[in-house]
């Protein structure tokens, strides 16, 4: 009987102090989690921004090659044959334009092969552009890992921190 | 192209970071671009060209010793308008995690960043710390480059993800054509240490604890020392024969470090730690000197060791005594390592790394991209997006 008393004590205590101290806790918690999610809906903001900038980068790359390579073709360097052949391979990549289709990826891994089999002697200008495509492709694939990253985490998944933009995925070709 | 290069330190401070940025401007200027670099200034009265500042520094302890750094509202307002009024195509900022204008300026602006981390200590402790807050300006680097792999091994442990490798940057051409063609071998050798000794990891102590010994073998041989600082408290406890056989040069111009480089018979670099980048090493690389560094990894990444130049265990004075006389004792060899260094150090030359950065550049850049202030996303109107495209 007496245990019981004590036991309705604690309970009358706990609904003082403790209760408070309790809410305080749950509250501080929801702040905190509160805190978080904007934070991540922030950063995936940030992280989409530069995914486009990259891309644009990537964009602006290839095109710069595809120029060069024309411009090569044309340049009188080359045989007839080899010069046809570099012609379009270069023209099949700057028709591929917009999203990074398989189609597209393949069209710039050919243009690549096709310049290392025509291509004989050192040429700067085409190494330039060439350098410049593998090191945007490859900034480009690191910026779309580091959002993949977060993309995954499942409360992102779940609350659809990242609104609408759609996953992105990494380009892939042969530079 | 326009350029924004963003340099952390007191830029009237002399030191690794700040002399990299001034330089590159220079290069980028010397190849047609515009250039400005955003520095803090202590003396604003006396700022090199195309410098604006930031405002005055506070000293303050940072990543193990102590920097000068700029990061009040003073700074912060200066930032935001270099960036605004900038129009920059690119913006290069030097120590992104830095608590200086590096962090403010990557606060300030988005569009096509790129950045170049120095350090191989990155203090994880501040990084944890600090997490939220770096990840904001960290997000927005488009390209992260590092100057040595020992610097690119640390941005990945600490903040994750690969780096590109670029070297610091040098002008070879001071440092060349200066030196006798051929090695002497006759008299003693004359062993050079250069740098701040007064700091420990400069490893002073080492060399001078190993000098009795390279007397006892080669009577003849002569130390110089050269770098600013009070030189006798490490002299104390060394005999007068020993003494007698160490020049000392007190703090040496630009000028008289080169001939030094180039009358030496053997560099000495006994760094006990603390290097990300050995840009001494490339000097004497570039000046023709044989070379006896301790095995930093960011030694032997630049020196490729025997190739480029020799290498003894880190504080070992004995095997440091052994190897200066072993070395003197074969001028072939010498000989070999005094004709390898320019070429090894054409690959600093600004020429090479210029030329390298200015890719990264480019590649970090699409049609019409610049840099412009960063709009926090809750400030944004609807449709009205800042991506740094126009």
């Amino acid at each position: 009987m007496s245990q019981l008393l004590d036991a309705g004590e604690a309970g009358a205590a706990l609904g003082s102090v403790e209760l408070w101290l309790v809410g305080i806790a749950i509250l501080a918690l929801l702040l905190a989690l509160g805190w978080w999610l904007s934070f991540t809906a922030v950063r995936l903001d940030r992280l989409h921004t530069r995914n486009e900038a990259t891309e644009a980068a990537l964009d602006a790359q290839v095109v710069r090659r595809a120029e060069a390579a024309v411009g090569y073709a044309y340049g009188g360097d080359l045989n007839p044959a080899s010069a046809e052949l570099l012609l379009d391979a270069a023209t099949r990549a700057l028709e591929q334009q917009g999203e990074w289709t398989q189609e597209r990826c393949d069209a710039e891994s050919e243009l690549t092969q096709m310049l290392a089999v025509v291509v004989d002697s050192p040429n700067p200008a085409l190494t330039a552009t060439a350098e410049r495509v593998a090191l945007a492709r490859r900034f480009h694939n690191e910026a779309i890992g580091q959002t993949l990253t977060v993309r995954r985490r499942r409360v992102v998944r779940l609350l659809h921190l990242a609104g609408h933009t759609p996953m992105p995925a990494a380009v892939i070709f042969d530079d | 192209m326009k350029v924004g290069l963003v340099n952390p330190y007191a830029i009237d401070v002399p030191g690794g970071v700040q002399q990299h940025v001034l330089e590159l401007a220079d290069w980028l200027r010397a190849q047609g671009h515009e250039v400005s670099v955003l520095a803090p200034a202590d003396d604003e009265s006396a700022l090199p060209e195309g410098v604006t500042s930031a405002g005055g520094t506070l000293a303050v302890r940072y990543n193990g010793s102590v920097a000068r750094l700029a990061f009040g509202p003073l700074a912060s307002a200066r930032t935001r308008r270099w960036v605004t009024e900038g129009g920059f195509d690119v913006v290069h900022i030097h120590e992104p995690a830095s608590p200086s204008v590096s962090l403010l300026a990557l606060w300030a602006m988005t569009g096509p960043v790129v950045a170049t981390f120095h350090s191989s200590q990155i203090k994880s402790r501040a990084l944890r710390l600090a997490g939220p807050m770096l990840q904001a300006g960290l997000d927005k680097i488009s390209a992260r480059i590092a100057v040595s792999e020992e610097a690119a091994r640390t941005v990945s442990e600490q903040l994750g993800g690969p780096s590109v490798v670029i070297p610091n940057g040098l002008n070879t051409a001071p440092f060349s054509g200066l030196r006798d063609p051929e090695v002497r071998s006759t008299g003693g050798p004359n062993v050079l240490f250069l740098g701040r000794f007064t700091e420990p990891r400069k490893g002073l102590a080492v060399l001078l604890k190993a000098w009795p010994a390279v007397l006892a073998q080669q009577p003849a041989a002569r130390l110089d020392i050269a770098g600013p600082g009070e030189i006798e408290p490490f002299l104390q406890g060394l005999t007068p024969e020993t003494r007698a056989s160490i020049r000392l040069h007190g703090s040496v111009s630009a000028h008289d470090k080169e001939a030094l480089l180039a009358d030496t018979d053997i560099y000495a670099a006994p760094n006990t730690g603390g290097e990300s980048f050995g840009i001494i090493l490339t000097e004497a690389l570039a000046a023709g000197a044989p070379i006896i560094a301790s095995d930093l990894v960011a030694f032997s990444d630049v020196l490729d060791p025997p190739l480029g130049g020799q290498t003894f265990p880190n504080g070992d004075s004995d095997a440091l005594a052994a190897a200066i006389s072993d070395l003197w004792c074969d001028p072939a060899e010498r000989q070999r390592l005094s004709n390898a260094g320019p070429g090894r150090a054409s690959h600093y030359d600004w020429a090479h790394v210029g030329e390298r950065i200015l890719a990264v550049y480019d590649s970090v850049r699409g049609d019409g991209a610049e840099v412009t202030r960063y709009v926090p996303v809750a400030r944004r109107r609807r449709g009205r997006r800042s991506l740094g495209l126009r």
